[in-house]
């Protein structure tokens, strides 16, 4: 039996004709689409950014058949299923009202009943802090366990906007980035959003999503997980000991190499050279230009302007 | 393509107007193209040093490709006033993603001191979808406490170029920009490119073989500046 077979039963064939009439909606509304794309992206940033999740758990996915369809995220082990009905706006489309309501409970029960959820939450997400605390005030009391909205900024199509505008998306990202340099923050979220909007259609698992923006990065700028971090291989650091102004760090999910002002940056997951190879270099130009070379040969192969 | 769609601005005199042609006539020279990038840099120089305060400390800021031409240009006329203008230099990986392109820095040379620049001169050959502008940017902004001014300096961009980037950042960093350039073109390639622009892609027009963070590629300032002549 399909969602909409099931609805048709429940609550009838004008329901029915509705829920589809939803889903035409959110296939026209390209304006929507880039807020719930900037929020499924952050969602994204937020599971993967605590240490205790495990990612191959949470599958994330839009414009599912519901009556709350812009986001659905479910946590797989424990049967949970969390529907986001996203609206960028301060003005009524944002408003808790009686039509939202009635769509709001037919989603719990359809998770229940159809979908066998354990755990079902529906969330107003709006992009105005009055809006969603207004909102807040107006659910009524049976559904707060399970309903709630949320405040996520709306900044059109500009990562750099909403970076700088919304903290917790900061904080997530350098977590995983290791680093707070925003250009590589703004690099890592572009990355995502790309991954995000090819065959965003369909449920995807938030590892195969992030393990996806790892491989598109050249060079990688997602560490390894929140609580590792790469050791400097010997070979690296015992070179670098043998010139004056030499040295080396660990950021974001690279080794930098530093002389002068001059940082030069190497994958992480550099091969180890030969050890002739690295006897010959002789000067810190020649072990930077041997860096560069090594760098650009291993990790950033395949990108095309 | 037709440079007849293409609107100067008050800075783009003779000697501007003149080097932007010798740009498209230079696409199989790699010498008379670097050679007019410079010029082009000195006259981009040389609206600054009339535009930037005399108190103020500078910062430089170009890609790999361009430091040694267009920035090398600008920081000979620019340093005429301003004897304590800083030097930054980003390695740029370039390259296209589903929806748009990303531009992350795999080196990078930063003066020691940079971080007391109060304006920041971000210089770039051409300025199209401005990804490489904006990544560099960022970069740098929260490094900079007492920015005051950013400067965003190109000989040719793509008519939209001006707003697009203003629209990516927020109003408090977009309030400090402003925008030196000697011409706008309308139209741009399938690749991204502005027509005609500066004639083509940069690296190959220079003599380079690829974007230098692709290769070992230093340019002789950083080289200088750096002390690893």
């Amino acid at each position: 039996m399909s969602v909409t077979e099931f609805v048709k039963g429940k609550y009838g064939s004008a329901a029915a004709v509705y829920l589809a009439h939803i889903r035409r909606g959110g296939d026209s509304n390209q304006k929507g689409t880039a807020y719930e794309a900037f929020y499924a992206a952050a969602k994204i940033f937020e599971l993967a950014a605590n240490p205790s999740n495990e990612l191959h758990d949470f599958s994330i996915s839009s414009q599912d058949i519901a009556f709350v369809d812009d986001l659905c995220v479910r946590q797989i082990s424990i049967r949970a299923k969390t529907n986001y009905q996203a609206k960028n706006s301060s003005g009524a489309p944002a408003n808790w009202d009686a039509e939202m309501e009635v769509r709001f409970r037919r989603q719990l029960e359809i998770d229940t009943e159809f979908h066998e959820v354990n755990i079902s939450t529906q969330v107003l997400l709006v992009s105005c802090p009055i809006k969603a605390r207004d909102n807040e005030s107006k659910i009524p009391s049976d559904l707060k366990e399970r309903c709630y909205s949320e405040y996520f900024p709306y900044q059109d199509t500009s990562t750099t906007r909403l970076l700088c505008d919304f903290q917790p998306l900061r904080s997530n990202l350098e977590a995983l980035c290791g680093s707070s340099d925003l250009s590589l923050l703004d690099s890592a979220f572009k990355l995502v959003l790309a991954i995000w909007g090819t065959d965003a259609d369909r449920p995807r698992m938030v590892d195969d999503i992030l393990g996806r923006a790892k491989a598109l990065g050249k060079p990688n700028i997602f560490v390894d997980t929140v609580i590792e971090r790469t050791e400097v291989p010997s070979w690296l650091l015992e070179k670098c000991y043998t010139f004056n102004n030499v040295t080396v760090r660990v950021e974001s999910a690279s080794f930098i190499v530093s002389y002068n002002g001059l940082e030069v940056g190497l994958a992480c997951n550099v091969v180890t050279p030969d050890s002739d190879e690295i006897g010959t270099l002789s000067t810190p130009m020649q072990f930077l230009n041997f860096l560069m070379r090594k760098n650009a040969a291993e990790a950033l192969i395949g990108t095309e302007k | 393509m037709s440079i007849d769609t293409r609107t100067y601005s008050r800075y783009a005199d003779q000697v501007a107007k003149k080097a932007l042609n010798a740009l498209l006539d230079a696409a199989s020279a790699p010498e008379a193209y670097r050679g007019a990038m410079v010029v082009l840099g000195r006259q981009l120089g040389d609206v600054l040093e009339r535009e930037v305060s005399e108190e103020s400390t500078c910062l430089v800021a170009s890609t790999a490709e361009d430091a040694d031409f267009l920035a090398h240009g600008v920081l000979e006329t620019l340093q005429i006033k301003h004897k304590n203008t800083l030097t930054a230099v980003f390695w740029n990986n370039h390259y296209s993603i589903p929806g748009g392109s990303v531009a992350p820095i795999v080196h990078k040379f930063l003066q020691p001191g940079y971080e007391k620049a109060d304006s920041l001169i971000i210089v770039k050959s051409v300025i199209s979808g401005s990804c490489v502008v904006r990544t560099n940017i960022l970069a740098l902004i929260e490094k900079l406490i007492n920015i005051k001014h950013i400067y965003i300096v190109s000989p040719v961009m793509h008519s939209k170029s001006e707003q697009n980037l203003q629209e990516e950042f927020p109003e408090h960093i977009s309030s400090l920009f402003k925008f030196i350039y000697f011409a706008k073109d309308s139209t741009k390639d399938a690749d991204g490119e502005v027509k005609p622009g500066i004639g083509g892609q940069i690296y190959h027009l220079l003599g380079l073989s690829e974007q230098p963070a692709k290769s070992s590629f230093v340019p002789e300032v950083v080289k200088r500046l750096a002390g690893i002549m």
